[in-house]
């Protein structure tokens, strides 16, 4: 289904839980009684239709937004993702931390010498760590400067140099899955690790890591198939007015 | 086994959805792609490799499938599977492998596509039962675990890096783990390698 305007907030939860860690991204909390996706939004400043957007996109992965609605700026997009990535920094991954300290530690036996799961976890932490810095401080500036370049209608010296050196197409090439490790611990939790002494602690990381898994596929994807597209196509415009 | 890529051309939307449902069930299905129109199905088939295509012959009104189907290379091609129903496909100028039509009932249009794709995805039950590494696998294991790259691994086991690559696709294919670290992990769980001897 496709969520508009004016279906009820707590309809949203009610179809797909996920969603309410989107919602909480936008500052908006629970409690929404019987308050639309509409009347929500304007309560909190947000945009509906970016809103909207953000929360379809995570719903369905095939979701492809007309493009009528795709007139909102990069800056509330590079705004959501980088508050996505404060949200895994600081929120999720220290919480799936302490899950896996708590598990290892208490789960299966001395001798099983699982603390080499921590320091996966751990290495895990400073790879996306790495891989978000760069987006925070490289990647998402430069989207925000084309955009303001775009609308001035000219690439001031200084972003005609960046483009030539570095453009968002670059980052797209080299953009990594940030996944995968994700889902190798999964598998080895699953599939390898010796029966746990506490059940229910081991399937609780283990759904804490396919809930961030699919919040991270959403994410990736928000940066790919939203932010990047229309970044490009403001280089482009930025370039022919060069020649 | 890479897993199948798979590309369903079909106007109408329920359809394919209903497609996707089904095929996304099955572990060796990869990528599915839809298509609504004429234009970007040729282009998807023209720069894609799909091993699977299924198509509803009334999607295509220009000649253009023709000209584009037949340039593909048949290692390259894919099987060819009609969205149509027996009656039409009579008529049909497309050469299908197999159709599904509308009208099939549940058991007998999954039992179709169960076999399609175990067929496209060469699978042979003797092998896949087996996910255990072999001795030549467990030992490249636990070279990557020691840190060492294809190269200096093959160098040490005098076999080429192509073929250290090679065990490398099967080892993550069997146990499901992609990473250097969480094959070290597997490693150490196993006692392929000692805790002692590696730093994660
Ligand atoms: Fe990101
Ligand atoms: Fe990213």
């Amino acid at each position: 289904m496709i969520i508009r305007q004016d279906n009820k907030m707590a309809d949203l939860i009610h179809m797909n839980y996920l969603l309410i860690s989107v919602i909480n991204r936008f500052g908006i909390d629970l409690g929404f009684r019987d308050k639309t996706v509409f009347e929500v939004c304007r309560e909190h400043h947000i945009d509906v239709r970016f809103f909207l957007e953000i929360v379809n996109a995570f719903h369905d992965k095939d979701y492809f937004p007309d493009e009528d609605l795709q007139d909102f700026s990069i800056r509330l997009i590079v705004d959501y993702l980088a508050k996505t990535h404060r949200y895994y920094l600081d929120e999720k991954i220290p919480e799936i931390e302490q899950l896996i300290d708590e598990m290892v530690n208490t789960c299966f036996n001395q001798t099983d010498n699982l603390n080499m799961l921590q320091k996966f976890f751990k290495e895990y932490k400073e790879e996306l760590a790495h891989h978000t810095k760069r987006e925070d401080e490289v990647v998402f500036p430069y989207a925000i400067h084309v955009e303001k370049a775009f609308t001035r209608g000219k690439a001031d010296p200084d972003l005609k140099n960046q483009m030539n050196g570095y453009s968002i197409t670059d980052y797209i090439n080299e953009h990594d899955n940030i996944e995968e490790k994700l889902f190798d611990l999964k598998n080895i939790i699953i599939k390898y690790l010796p029966p746990p002494k506490n059940r229910a602690l081991c399937n609780k990381v283990l759904s804490e890591l396919f809930n961030l898994e699919k919040d991270m596929n959403d994410h990736s994807r928000i940066e790919e198939k939203v932010l990047v597209p229309k970044v490009i196509v403001m280089e482009k415009q930025l370039r022919k007015q060069d020649n | 086994m890479p897993k199948l890529s798979i590309l369903i051309a079909e106007k109408s939307y329920l359809i394919r959805k209903g497609l996707v449902l089904i095929l996304a069930e099955f572990p060796q299905v990869g990528n599915i792609v839809e298509t609504d129109n004429e234009e970007a199905f040729i282009s998807l088939v023209n720069k894609n490799n799909f091993q699977i295509l299924f198509l509803n012959p009334s999607f295509i009104r220009s000649g253009k499938f023709h000209t584009t189907f037949e340039k593909i290379p048949s290692p390259r091609a894919p099987v060819l599977i009609g969205i149509i129903s027996r009656e039409d496909n009579k008529k049909s100028q497309i050469k299908f492998a197999e159709t599904i039509g509308f009208d099939e009932n549940k058991s007998h249009l999954l039992k179709k596509i169960e076999n399609l794709i175990l067929r496209s995805s060469g699978y042979q039950p003797e092998e896949e039962g087996t996910s255990e590494l072999s001795e030549r696998e467990k030992n490249i294991l636990r070279h990557i675990a020691l840190g060492f790259t294809n190269k200096e691994i093959g160098e040490k086991l005098y076999i080429s890096a192509h073929t250290v690559i090679t065990h490398r696709k099967n080892i993550t294919r069997k146990l499901g783990i992609k990473s250097v670290s969480g094959l070290t992990v597997y490693a150490i769980l196993n006692k392929i390698v000692g805790m002692d001897e590696i730093r994660l």
